[in-house]
């Protein structure tokens, strides 16, 4: 018989702990966020490899999509967009280093069709990221369902919407909110909820960060440089 | 070396067809008032081929199921181009198939592996049928007809002699004068001096004999698969509503596939005809995108596709036809992980089919200085003109259509970099002529630009 030890329950994230960042190794196939103070603070040491998250904001571009560009990794997979509220601007897209012709737009008429185009493209496994708008929240039972569909397609859905009264608990990986900080440049980033651990204080990550023009560039693959770095 | 001849004598296509239809035993098939074929249900009731409808309807509760050619025809092309799968020299004549098999025995291992495969397939798509096997096309016919059945070869080599000559394909007349001679089988035919049966009888026979034996080549008009697909089906029983047309449909999708694989093609799009009985008739085309060719890669479209069509009444006739195919690519999964996956191409059909082919796009962009020129949203799948990367500051997210800014939201920008120009075409009217610049606007960071021909200010992007 197999015995059981302390680490191998660690391992395999179903016991939480109370200090889970020191304890836990960064689990296989977790994503980095591309933002190192995001990546202590999540579970995996990242976005989880497949599985559902979702992100809130206000009203769109409160840096949202900083958040997940640096995550999307160069994969022969697609990655969809599915109802955005405005259309993604192909040359801004370039230059975060993503490739067009793996992006795929889907428009959709009613919330039925997205929430079934959402879960046709997770569970088909040619998609790494899917990042919908849902005009509706989706129920515990179709988010049940969405969640399925990630992990047999082994995909990442980010479920991105702007009401703040969803409630999406069940089923999602993590719970981040975005607010605008009284500092030009940085966005308040709140962890409010994740699976397999803890709630951490408010991050200020420079999701919006635009630099004077003449502030010398210097070349770096972090996000953290986001806007300016092609621009030297 | 003498080749190995396969042939198929299906006798009840017409029964077959009004099975494929959804006719159910006891199945009784009637062409011009006249009972043409009927299953052995039926045939216990004592209906036989040859009776009027009404004698036939008087036996028993029957249901007569009307003839449709179409639908036979289509059922021996998809016989036929199933055959060409497993040998290039088939022939197709009427309900006889005649297909050479001693090429590719390899292929197959055995003579016992073709014949179960064969007969299997055949009697489940055409029911009951006669088989034979021979050293030239015409035994194999002959063997066929006889239903004198052997996987040996030698053994039909041995049987040649035995067929009786009333059973050859002969005319009535010359039959009449062989049998008056006293000869009875063709080993007593063969057994005379070539000579004597040259002076006696017309070259005809001769020539039949000749090919019967293999001693002279039988040249037959060879089965090649058409260039488009065609193939019809007849219901049975009148569908009403579109979902279920997909049990239906099934078997004109399993003809379609036998015909894409005899033709190592894959169909890029497909036409499928609804005709109802108030004869109108529903059109619906399919596009498959990047191709398919599997059963279930041509059925999840259908099956997506159907329940949005509105029929008026109910259907009577499925016609499928496509013309546009490409080579077929095969993909290799992976080894390592079985897990079934879709294709990219079996995603994007599926999307197409249920949310309409404009709700697929694509994201490219040109070297234009105009946002709205050089950023271009289109339909999915379309060649990019290559990818060109700008070293100007962009927003990811770009608004549709520009945004008037009203005097409160201007008085709240604090503008962080700009101005840059932008002036486009200005030889022509529609050129634009802007000045662009990165604003906070309450914690967004906004693209907006003030047009130079009229002073007004508009918000153009946001930075997501």
């Amino acid at each position: 018989m197999k015995s059981i030890t302390l680490q191998s329950l660690l391992d395999q994230g179903q016991v939480w702990t109370a200090n889970g960042a020191s304890l836990k190794p960064a689990l296989q196939g977790a994503r980095s966020t591309g933002f190192e103070a995001l990546d202590a603070q999540l579970s995996q040491g990242g976005w989880p490899a497949y599985g559902i998250t979702e992100i809130h904001s206000s009203h769109p571009g409160q840096g949202e999509l900083q958040l997940i560009l640096p995550s999307l990794q160069r994969s022969p997979k697609l990655w969809v967009w599915l109802d955005p509220p405005h259309n993604p601007m192909p040359q801004a897209l370039i230059r975060h280093g993503i490739t067009l012709s793996q992006c795929l737009l889907i428009r959709t008429h009613s919330p039925g069709d997205a929430l079934w185009a959402s879960e046709r493209c997770l569970q088909s496994g040619c998609v790494d990221t899917l990042m919908s708008w849902l005009r509706q929240p989706p129920n515990p039972s179709a988010l049940k369902r969405l969640q399925m569909a990630a992990e047999r397609g082994q995909a990442l859905a980010h479920l991105v919407h702007h009401q703040s009264n969803w409630q999406l608990d069940a089923g999602t990986h993590a719970r981040i909110t975005l607010h605008p900080s009284d500092e030009h440049g940085s966005v308040t980033v709140n962890l409010e909820r994740q699976r397999g651990g803890r709630r951490h204080a408010p991050l200020q990550l420079p999701l919006l960060a635009m630099q004077s023009e003449r502030t010398p560039v210097v070349p770096s693959r972090s996000a953290q440089l986001s806007w300016l770095d092609a621009a030297s | 070396m003498s080749g190995l001849y396969l042939a198929l004598c299906i006798d009840d296509l017409a029964l077959a067809a009004a099975r494929l239809g959804g006719a159910i035993s006891p199945c009784v098939v009637v062409d011009k008032g006249q009972v043409i074929a009927a299953d052995p249900d039926a045939e216990a009731m004592g209906v036989v081929p040859g009776q009027s409808a009404d004698t036939a309807l008087a036996l028993g509760n029957l249901r007569l199921s009307p003839r449709c050619t179409a639908t036979e025809n289509s059922l021996m092309r998809a016989t036929a181009d199933w055959a060409y799968r497993h040998s290039s020299w088939v022939h197709c004549d009427q309900e006889r198939l005649i297909m050479e098999v001693g090429g590719s025995l390899k292929l197959f291992g055995s003579l016992d592996t073709l014949w179960q495969r064969m007969q299997t397939r055949v009697l489940q798509r055409v029911g009951r049928c006669r088989m034979g096997l021979g050293p030239s096309p015409a035994a194999a016919l002959q063997f066929a007809q006889l239903e004198w059945q052997t996987l040996d070869i030698e053994q039909t080599r041995e049987w040649l002699p035995n067929i009786p000559l009333h059973s050859l394909p002969l005319d009535t007349s010359l039959l009449l004068k062989l049998q008056g001679m006293g000869l009875k089988s063709v080993g007593e035919l063969l057994a005379l001096p070539t000579a004597d049966l040259a002076r006696r009888f017309p070259q005809a026979l001769l020539d039949y004999l000749h090919r019967l034996t293999g001693r002279r080549p039988d040249p037959r008009p060879l089965w090649s698969p058409a260039e488009q697909f065609d193939a019809w089906l007849h219901l049975q029983h009148p569908c009403r509503t579109s979902t279920a047309l997909i049990f239906p449909l099934r078997h004109l999708l399993e003809q379609f596939e036998d015909y894409l694989k005899a033709r190592q093609l894959q169909c890029t799009s497909l036409r499928l005809g609804i005709q109802q009985e108030d004869r109108s008739t529903i059109t619906v085309d399919l596009d498959l995108g990047n191709g398919a060719n599997h059963l279930n890669e041509l059925l999840e479209p259908l099956k997506l596709k159907l329940p949005s069509i509105a029929l008026s009444d109910q259907v009577s006739d499925l016609h499928i036809s496509s013309a546009s195919f490409q080579p077929w690519q095969a993909n290799t999964g992976d080894l390592m992980s079985p897990r079934h996956h879709d294709t990219e191409a079996t995603l994007l059909n599926a999307l197409r089919a249920r949310l309409g082919d404009d709700a697929l796009q694509g994201l490219s962009c040109t070297t234009d200085w105009a946002p709205e020129t050089a950023n271009r949203i289109h339909a999915y799948g379309q060649p990019s003109r290559g990818e060109v990367a700008t070293t100007l500051v962009r927003p990811t997210w770009l608004l549709s259509e520009p945004r008037p800014l009203s005097e409160d939201e201007l008085l709240g920008l604090h503008p962080v970099r700009g101005p840059e120009r932008i002036e486009s075409q200005w030889w022509q009217d529609k050129g634009v002529r802007r000045d662009y610049q990165v604003a906070w606007h309450q914690g967004t960071l906004m693209w907006v630009y003030q047009d130079l021909r009229t002073h007004r200010w508009y918000l153009h992007g946001l930075f997501g």
